[in-house]
């Protein structure tokens, strides 16, 4: 009798020297999972702005397949950390054991998700401006290009085409075709962007109130933003005036009805 | 992959429809959108009564969407139709020039710009996402386009592979008719973006198809949420066997060597 309660005490001990030994390796597979986090998390925060910079394609896709790489080995830290845990931990701890796992793994989930949400904070995709800036003189390049393919006589362009456009010759009556050089086609991509990033103060004012007293009470600071958006997309791209009031006129009423803004 | 592209012309309503829900901004009728969704993705619903459902909210789907004569958002531009811009636009996806799709319309180069530029502002401006979602079922079925159908890209304009030609073509016919095929290469694209893979490029130099092939074929297993739900474990199931692969090949994953 006293042989066998020895045993059970000896199991007992053993058994509270493997879980106590869980609760510790959990620490230890999580501080190296943290370890290579913070190594890909560094390397990313320092070449993601460079990548963006180089990156000469308008839709940005090399940068594009760069941060779905780096998304995707967070992903993989992520997902081994979920396996073990559901796995080989909480299985094997008892029912103090499985709140103190619970509490560590839930604050290094949240940490690792921040650090991982964090990673491409702050990267500015493309210098707007500058893009702007190219595709008006790519713009008054083609402009000054442009003669009557009939008599020869230079025509002139008294407004902005970011389109084909028909251009009749005053001096011989022929019907030209205007086409805007490449770029300037390009223009279509960041005109809501670049509407937007000039009118940011507005925007972070309107998030402001919302975030302070909701969503009815930011009504109207939404619309002084979404107003100064459209008449600036207006300046860069004219000729679509009716049709952008039309999606002003949208957006507003996904607002309202639906507090979507 | 599909969804990506619409993002534009729907704007930011969904990425905001999200926020809102984890904000618990929501609406009584975003809620009941929202618990449509989840009955729908959980196979809990029909189709059709789904499809009723959102429509008597103000919005349609794609299998409700309709290219009413005399509506004035469906009106042609031009003489372009909706059916030849979605067209155009899948042509596009697959190297065809806009100067080759405008020579095939019998149309010149201005007209078609307008044409298209105004198409885009009309799904903009549409709150009940009817002229976006005909949009799509047309992309769905370009290649049946009498015009625009047969173009394909001038010499060097196509995207590049070395899969043989009869091979594409039984690629395109197995993605129509195999339902497991189609999800199975969505799950590998995003495996490989997810390892920093061009997961477009992946699919064209594999099995010989461009994505916006592949988006326009696949385009009647998208618009069925029950078949999308059915198929999420198995692609979910593939997508880690790809992402594994992947891995593999360029050296095993950053999470290899962490043992518990």
């Amino acid at each position: 009798m006293a042989l066998f309660f020895r045993k059970k005490q000896h199991s007992n001990n053993a058994n509270a020297e493997q879980r106590e030994d869980i609760v510790s390796r959990l620490q230890v597979f999580l501080a190296r999972l943290d370890e290579k986090a913070k190594l890909l998390y560094d390397e990313a925060k320092e070449s993601a702005q460079s990548i963006a910079d180089a990156d000469p394609d308008p839709f940005k896709r090399s940068y594009y397949q760069f941060k779905t790489g780096i998304q995707g080995q967070f992903q993989a830290l992520l997902q081994k950390a979920n396996t073990t845990y559901q796995s080989q931990v909480l299985p094997k701890a008892n029912m103090f054991e499985q709140m103190k796992v619970m509490t560590i793994f839930a604050a290094w989930h949240s940490n690792f998700l921040h650090l991982m949400t964090d990673v491409f904070e702050g990267v500015q995709l493309r210098d707007l401006e500058k893009e702007y800036r190219e595709i008006m003189d790519d713009y008054t390049l083609a402009k000054e290009k442009f003669h009557c393919s009939q008599c020869g006589g230079k025509l002139e362009i008294d407004q902005f085409y970011y389109i084909s456009t028909y251009i009749t010759c005053p001096y011989c009556k022929t019907q030209n075709t205007f086409h805007p050089g490449t770029k300037t086609r390009l223009l279509e991509l960041i005109a809501r962007d670049l509407a937007e990033y000039r009118h940011r103060d507005l925007k972070e004012n309107y998030q402001k109130v919302r975030r302070e007293y909701g969503v009815k009470e930011a009504e109207q600071a939404f619309k002084s933003y979404m107003r100064a958006v459209i008449d600036e997309m207006n300046r860069i791209q004219p000729g679509m005036e009716i049709q952008n009031d039309r999606f002003y006129e949208r957006i507003i009423e996904e607002y309202t009805h639906h507090g979507i803004g | 992959m599909f969804k990506k592209m619409f993002k534009n012309l729907t704007d930011n309503l969904t990425e905001k429809l999200t926020d809102n829900l984890m904000n618990n901004q929501t609406s009584k009728s975003q809620e009941n959108y929202a618990e449509q969704m989840r009955q729908a993705y959980g196979g809990q619903i029909d189709q059709q009564k789904f499809d009723s459902q959102v429509s008597a909210m103000g919005y349609t789907t794609i299998n409700s969407a309709k290219e009413d004569p005399n509506d004035p958002l469906m009106q042609p531009i031009h003489g372009v139709t909706l059916f030849d811009y979605a067209a155009g636009a899948g042509k596009m996806g697959e190297g065809v020039s806009e100067d080759q799709i405008c020579v095939a319309l019998g149309i010149e180069r201005p007209m078609w710009d307008e044409a298209r530029k105004l198409w885009e502002a009309r799904m903009k401006e549409d709150k009940s996402f009817n002229v976006a979602n005909v949009y799509a079922k047309y992309y769905g079925e370009y290649k049946k386009h009498e015009k625009l159908g047969s173009l394909t890209p001038l010499p060097g304009a196509a995207p590049q592979t070395n899969v043989p030609s009869e091979e594409i073509e039984a690629n395109l016919k197995r993605i129509e008719e195999d339902k497991y095929f189609f999800f199975e290469m969505q799950a590998a694209m995003q495996a490989a973006y997810d390892n920093g893979i061009d997961g477009a490029q992946w699919l064209l130099e594999t099995i010989g198809i461009t994505v916006s092939q592949f988006n326009s074929t696949g385009a009647k297993y998208m618009t069925d949420f029950g078949l999308v739900a059915q198929m999420m474990d198995f692609q979910d199931q593939k997508q880690k066997e790809y992402s594994a692969k992947f891995a593999q090949d360029l050296g095993g994953s950053i999470a290899d060597d962490v043992q518990f």
